[in-house]
């Protein structure tokens, strides 16, 4: 499958006026995301995400590397066309909501009569459509993402370029655009998302990457991540958990039980439940959050400094 | 070409109270002249129309210094530079968007020019050859002083642009002086050469600021 964002040993280096002080976001940094995905780019505060974002948009040069965005060299303005970008911190002009959105529609080459057609319809997509005629300089925060949201898809990209879209949202907003995104998966196109939601990532994304100090840590398939093969979860019935000897770490529904192990422990456990005639339902790796996931990458990168 | 007119409309469309309330001055300062029974001094029409003329000049230098600087301040710049446009595009737009504010306020003032002229016996078109000088070196003035804010911050820019303006190679300096020197009675005629060569030096200042901005790094504060 061919790639959407493709980041190619890219290396990005801050330096002061005169060059005293220097500080990297990005180091050797690549990572590439297939067309069709959704791809949840995870890091601390700092980690480079959003330098990572404005480099592949053109608005800051690597240092050293390069990188494709549909195929073209970052910060090419035609690629840019089929790209519909969110930054953090929403800034638009202050304008009607179906203005502004028209506006930046217009800047990508959109032409009446598919243009407000177009807006009415995404402002619809972001629960706006009544404040469309609303000056956004009077909107809430949530209110602003979501225009930022609407005139991010008004071109109908297939490329989304998303940084933070729901850190001002409300849940019911957010669920809203949790749908958006996943209607704009099942439609073909390729979203790049950086969030410190990790909730929604685990939901929504297929793959996710993890960035701390401005180089990629661990990548890989959701799924796949949140799996912890050295933990193993062991569904069982027809056996009282008292027979086995245990109780504490274990949760019981229906006279089906379930209980996490480590994984060495595992044979012997399943063992000791068919000697007692209970029977196995499943045994699978366990399951850990995101959140845990970050938290343990963060705290040994922490360490791995001290 | 859309996407700079669009920029500069929108451009254009926020320095909407400036210029209103820059207008507002011209008709209130000019009107007042042109509604008095008798008919005004001369000199003092003079005086109001060269004393406007200038600020539009000045005005253009202070538009274009701080342009790009609030851009990237308010964050707006993102959302435009996003999309499908070049950063040439893009400077273009600012440059002509802060031109047309000043064109705009050009305008007012040469219709209050006009009323003022005919009531002391000279003849309009005097004034608006004025403003069209005046017009010229404003749109080359901001021109410059975009190029400096390509790299600069306004506060640096602004006393860069200063300096390039008096310098008699680019015509501001020259055609302000002719601005500062119009007298009706000896009258005056536009130098096409002059207005010629500060077009030409606008394109040019344009070419070296898009070639500035394009590799410039829009880094912006993150939250």
């Amino acid at each position: 499958m061919a790639a959407s964002l493709q980041f190619d040993r890219v290396t990005k280096t801050y330096k002061s006026l005169f060059g005293k002080t220097e500080a990297t976001a990005l180091r050797d940094f690549s990572l590439s995301v297939e067309a069709g995905e959704i791809f949840g780019f995870l890091g601390p505060n700092g980690a480079g995400k959003t330098t990572a974002l404005h480099i592949a948009m053109g608005f800051v040069r690597a240092s050293s590397g390069s990188g494709t965005m549909l195929g073209r060299p970052f910060g090419d303005a035609s690629a840019r066309r089929h790209v519909g970008f969110l930054a953090e911190a929403v800034a638009l002009y202050h304008r009607t909501a179906l203005d502004a959105v028209r506006f930046y529609g217009a800047l990508n080459g959109m032409r009446e009569p598919e243009l407000s057609k177009r807006a009415r319809i995404v402002l619809e997509q972001v629960g706006l459509t009544e404040d469309a005629g609303r000056n956004i300089g009077k909107f809430s925060r949530g209110m602003l993402q979501r225009v930022g949201l609407a005139q991010a898809l008004v071109n109908d990209p297939d490329l989304l370029v998303l940084d933070e879209p729901t850190s001002a949202l409300d849940p019911v907003a957010r669920v809203q655009v949790r749908e958006l995104l996943l209607a704009a998966k099942r439609a073909g196109k390729t979203v790049f998302l950086s969030s410190h939601m990790l909730s929604e990532i685990e939901l929504i994304c297929d793959r996710v990457a993890f960035l701390v100090k401005g180089s990629v840590v661990r990548e890989g398939k959701t799924g796949e991540l949140l799996e912890d093969h050295n933990i193993s979860e062991i569904e069982f019935k027809n056996v009282a958990p008292s027979v086995l000897g245990i109780g504490a770490q274990l949760q019981s529904q229906n006279g089906t039980h379930r209980l996490t192990v480590r994984a060495a422990e595992q044979r012997p456990f399943m063992e000791r439940i068919w000697q007692a005639g209970g029977e196995v339902v499943s045994v699978n790796p366990a399951r850990k959050s995101l959140e845990e996931i970050f938290v343990a990458l963060a705290e040994k990168s922490d360490k791995a400094d001290v | 070409m859309r996407p700079v007119l669009l920029i500069a409309g929108n451009f254009f469309r926020e320095q909407r109270i400036l210029l209103a309330l820059m207008v507002a001055y011209v008709v209130l300062g000019g009107g007042t002249l042109a509604l008095l029974p008798h008919a005004p001094e001369i000199e003092d029409v003079i005086f109001l129309i060269k004393q406007h003329a200038a600020y539009a000049v000045l005005l253009g230098v202070a538009l274009a210094s701080t342009a790009i600087h609030n851009e990237r301040k308010s964050k707006r710049i993102l959302a435009v530079l996003s999309k499908g446009i070049t950063r040439g595009q893009y400077l273009a737009g600012m440059l002509l968007g802060s031109v047309s504010v000043l064109l705009a306020y050009l305008f007012w003032l040469g219709i209050i020019a006009t009323a003022l002229l005919e009531r002391v016996g000279v003849a309009a078109v005097q004034g608006w050859t004025v403003l069209g000088m005046a017009a010229t070196a404003t749109l080359l003035a901001a021109a410059i002083t975009i190029f400096y804010s390509t790299f600069a911050h306004p506060w640096v820019a602004l006393p860069l642009t200063l300096i390039t303006i008096a310098v008699p190679i680019f015509p501001v300096a020259v055609l302000l002086k002719e601005l500062a020197a119009w007298n009706p009675i000896a009258g005056m005629s536009l130098n096409e050469g002059l207005v010629g060569m500060a077009l030409v030096e606008t394109l040019l200042f344009w070419g070296l600021a898009a070639w500035s901005f394009r590799n410039k790094d829009i880094a912006v504060a993150v939250e």
